[in-house]
């Protein structure tokens, strides 16, 4: 039987390679009724990695009462909260301004971005570099470059930095952790 | 009434009465199950009284279920290692919040609101016993 | 020198285990959790307080699986919250709200609401009766006395002394409390720190430093008990967070205010004030241990320098069962080669330079 601590934990797993595997891209086998605007992916990564301990920002209610309501997470308008789930067409600059990077003490406090795109394996072309990647990895997304290119900003200085988790419509997942170097190709 | 008192009414005295009201409706609303009962921690958070401020005095055991139609969802939460009766409150709070078998549950609670006034009279009785009476020093 | 792996032992362990397993047991003298419920309570309430997990039956099962042995039964209710998840944050637990059972007071006579003695043990001989049986208690309604008199909204006692002016009333705190299960203490402790740690400390060590404090260590005068309470407490939570709470059951509590009138240096600090109140509240029916932690509550709020019950470091790392066991007991355990290198040490210094 696949319970959800099943399928969130194989989530997870898909994500840990992920992480250390930057854009590289699996497809997210999770099966659960979806009540909000996002795709099952996109909501399976929510139901992973939240639980009552979580802050998360999110601009629809609807969206911001279901994932409380699953996980136990709390919802806050603060940019620098944990999470921040957002569809690409809906990124602002004030979304990467205030996203939290950590401090040198502790760059684990920092915010990871949740974006969901159109497609991902069509669009714009990157070209990724860094740890976990050995010459270069090729990955092509429907994310405009404007919103990248902030993106590397808030990861000048490592070890402060922020995340992106990308999901799509199709369920396909990809990461993008601050280590990596994002070029467009 | 609200939840606060509906809850106590079934967790307190209405155990066997919130299992049978399950039992007994189940079918009658289409449910999915969110999380089926699970056991996990609630920390209690207190106010001392010396500087009126707060403190985590512990963690209790409780069992949870979560369930839902559509975008209504019901949650059963209470102390202690009790799937059934987890499972049994989440759906009473499912009806509640669909607004259905309101009459078969107002009926139930008005019989466990009987039940709180008699266990509370004889607790109370029994209790006052122990009540130290001083002016019997003085007779 | 870095440590060297041995190996070894293993059938040994493997037997050993074994036998603690099974040893002295007599099928049919198993007790049922049930009946260590019923006929250990008190003990019950001594390891949730100090496991600081509240679950009347996972309390009983450790006292079975530990033979009744308090710190390892504490150690498996810490090790057993640690696989679950932590799903809720109660709302704000108010003692003003307790079903009161138990409920007396040392230092008025007449308190609103009366001294309800309830079931205690302290008026008992203590002389031990071999013909002690269980049997149901037999009780009949009356119709008089206890009408319109509730128990769950007993005035406290405090409330006496601040409608009587003699007690500043302090405004609600509502910070956020610090959490020792999630962050390390870090000193100087805050107050909900401290709090938290007194009410998980071992029965016993915090009894003790709490009379060490009052006896001429620190505060060295006679505490006042404005007021022992015991009784069920009722835990709401409010996952929305709109205000529309679940009750989701009773925990059993006692809290003890203690009235501390200044003394010596402390009397010259607080001119402002008559007496300060040390807070106690533990899980169960903890009554020494509650009145030894408003001892404490109090020696650590108003230190006096120089005296340990009034430093935080040495009494909240010192307090916990299974840090104090696990540190004592882990000395039983291999230290072949870090003995071995203390004797090289001393060969050393006593055969000169040629060894």
């Amino acid at each position: 039987m696949q319970t959800m601590v099943h399928m969130t934990q194989q989530h997870y797993r898909e994500l840990v390679d992920l992480y250390s595997r930057p854009g590289e891209i699996r497809i997210s086998g999770f099966d659960t009724s979806n009540y909000s605007t996002f795709s099952d992916s996109t909501l399976a990564t929510v139901l992973t990695l939240f639980d009552n301990e979580v802050s998360f920002s999110t601009s629809l209610k609807q969206d911001a009462e279901e994932f409380s309501t699953l996980t136990g997470a709390h919802c806050t308008e603060n940019l620098d909260a944990e999470f921040v789930v957002v569809k690409a067409g809906e990124l602002t600059e004030k979304i990467f301004h205030e996203a939290a990077v950590g401090t040198l003490g502790s760059p684990e406090q920092s915010t990871t971005l949740i974006i969901e795109v159109p497609s991902i394996g069509e669009g714009q072309k990157y070209a990724l570099r860094g740890p976990g990647i050995k010459d270069i990895n090729t990955l092509e997304m429907t994310i405009d470059a404007g919103w990248m290119a902030l993106r590397s900003e808030k990861c000048l200085e490592f070890p402060l930095g922020i995340d992106l988790i990308i999901a799509d419509q199709d369920n396909q997942l990809c990461v993008i952790p601050r280590t990596t170097k994002v070029e467009v190709k | 009434m609200d939840k606060k008192r509906w809850t106590s009414l079934f967790i307190r005295y209405g155990r066997n009465e919130a299992s049978h009201f399950y039992n007994t409706y189940k079918d009658s609303a289409d449910f999915d199950i969110v999380s089926a009962p699970t056991e996990g921690l609630t920390m209690i958070k207190v106010r001392e009284h010396a500087e009126s401020s707060l403190f985590y005095i512990g963690e209790m055991l409780v069992t949870e279920t979560k369930i839902r139609q559509g975008q209504t969802v019901g949650m059963g939460v209470v102390k202690g290692s009790n799937e059934n009766l987890s499972m049994a409150m989440s759906f009473i709070d499912l009806c509640f919040n669909l607004g259905i078998l309101q009459d078969e549950l107002q009926d139930i609670l008005k019989g466990l609101e009987m039940a709180e006034q008699h266990y509370v009279k004889k607790k109370t009785d029994e209790i006052l016993k122990t009540k130290v009476d001083f002016d019997m020093m003085t007779e | 020198m870095g440590y060297v792996a041995v190996k070894g032992g293993t059938k040994a362990i493997s037997a050993s285990v074994e036998m603690y397993k099974n040893k002295n047991r007599v099928e049919a003298l198993e007790m049922e959790i049930s009946q260590i419920k019923a006929g250990m309570a008190q003990m019950i309430n001594q390891i949730m307080s100090e496991a600081s997990l509240y679950d009347r039956d996972l309390a009983a099962l450790a006292v079975k699986q530990s033979e009744g042995n308090m710190e390892e039964a504490v150690f498996l209710l810490r090790a057993h919250r640690s696989t679950l998840p932590r799903l809720y944050y109660s709302t704000v637990t108010n003692t003003r709200e307790m079903f009161v059972e138990r409920r007396v007071s040392a230092s008025f006579k007449d308190i609103p609401g009366g001294q309800i003695l309830g079931a205690s043990p302290d008026f008992t001989h203590r002389l031990l009766d071999d013909t002690m049986t269980y049997s149901e208690a037999s009780f009949e309604m009356t119709d008089a006395d206890s009408y319109g008199y509730s128990l769950s909204r007993l005035p406290k006692v405090i409330d006496y002394l601040a409608s009587e002016g003699l007690l500043n009333k302090v405004p609600e705190d509502n910070e956020t409390p610090d959490d020792i299960t999630k962050q390390t203490i870090e000193f100087p402790s805050s107050r909900s720190e401290r709090l938290q740690s007194l009410t998980r400390g071992q029965t016993g060590a915090v009894t003790s430093l709490g009379y060490a404090e009052i006896r001429g260590y620190g505060y060295s005068s006679h505490p006042n008990i404005g007021e022992v309470r015991v009784g069920q407490q009722p835990v709401h939570i409010d996952p929305f967070g709109d205000g529309e709470g679940y009750f989701i059951g009773d925990v059993e509590l006692t809290e003890v205010d203690a009235f501390m009138p200044a003394d010596g240096d402390a009397a010259e600090q607080s001119k402002e004030m008559e007496f300060k109140i040390g807070c106690g509240l533990v899980f169960g029916q903890n009554e020494t241990k509650a009145i030894a932690m408003s001892v404490l509550d109090y020696s650590l709020s108003h230190p006096v320098p120089g005296v340990a019950t009034g430093d935080d470091e040495f009494v909240l790392l010192h307090v916990d069962s299974v840090e104090s066991t696990g540190f004592i007991s882990h000395l039983k355990l291999p230290h072949y080669v870090t003995f071995q290198s203390v004797l090289d040490r001393i060969r050393k210094t006593k055969g000169g330079t040629e060894s």
